[in-house]
């Protein structure tokens, strides 16, 4: 999948490049309706994960600790990152909230804060991804292992999973499905939210 | 507003009506979406006329945000988590 969007990128940039500043906005103002389009995909794709209610009813707040933690630490380390770096701070904390989606962070921060702050969101959650797979043994066995479910976030349910499982046992698993869940429902949220403060 | 409304109806649906032969198309238009939304992306920095110093500029950019954020994280989980069961297989 990440061949396929680096293809994409590639190719928008080539004709950008060609097509100038003017074409280039019409694009990018008739791909409002591709967004809503992804957003409602996006929303039933979450709806479909009936368990993880009933494993949260079950669990209680304890399942609920670890994505809060993520996400709140995720944020503050994007604020840091915006002030060292002299950006806005909310758009620090939408880069952060992309939590590891980097499809969706970078394309839903394209549209609302302009294509640098896109890319940046699309790279930096592609090198956590990346980084998740690289250090998901160290950390879990140097910490415990619901710090290796922080490393990936919103990719904690289906990309980093089975690279997890080997390290982890079957109660962590259920967490770290029920935390990739509930941060993937979380990463459009947040941005949308940040950005209201542009 | 409107994206957050899309996203709770598509929670509905999801929650309600789809059924699990479509989760597949789903997922299908769901790639089609994110690849033409990367290209619009793409275009619209393609566009800019000082891209590449740009681009050399978003390379450091974007690790920071990567190692930073993942890092308090990781931190902040540690700190809530160290009660519960080791978890280690």
């Amino acid at each position: 999948m990440f061949l396929l969007l680096i293809i994409s990128l590639a190719a928008g940039l080539f004709c950008g490049a060609l097509a100038g500043e003017t074409i280039a906005l019409q694009i990018s103002e008739s791909s409002e309706w591709v967004l809503y389009i992804l957003m409602l995909t996006v929303g039933i794709s979450v709806g479909r994960n009936r368990t993880v209610l009933d494993k949260i009813r079950k669990t209680g707040c304890k399942m609920l600790v670890i994505p809060v933690g993520i996400i709140a630490g995720s944020v503050a380390g994007g604020i840091l990152c915006a002030i060292l770096l002299q950006m806005a701070w909310n758009d620090g904390a939408s880069i952060a909230s992309g939590l590891g989606w980097y499809s969706l962070s970078g394309v839903l921060l394209s549209e609302l804060a302009g294509p640098e702050v896109g890319v940046i969101a699309f790279l930096s959650n592609f090198l956590r991804e990346f980084l998740t797979f690289l250090l998901i043994p160290l950390v879990t066995s140097r910490l415990n292992a619901y710090c290796g479910i922080a490393l990936g976030a919103a990719t904690s349910e289906d990309t980093t999973l089975p690279v997890l499982i080997k390290y982890v046992s079957e109660e962590v698993i259920v967490f770290s499905v029920v935390n990739g869940v509930l941060c993937s429902a979380l990463v459009p949220v947040l941005i949308r939210i940040f950005q209201i403060f542009s | 507003m409107a994206m957050l409304l899309v996203l709770g109806i598509g929670l509905l649906i999801g929650l309600r009506w789809f059924p699990a032969s479509g989760l597949r198309w789903n997922t299908r238009i769901q790639l089609i979406c994110a690849m033409l939304l990367v290209f619009c992306m793409g275009t619209a920095l393609g566009s800019r006329p000082n891209l590449w110093q740009e681009l050399q500029a978003l390379g450091p950019k974007s690790l920071l945000f990567a190692v930073i954020p993942t890092l308090f994280s990781v931190l902040l989980v540690y700190g809530l988590t160290r009660k519960f069961p080791n978890g280690k297989r």
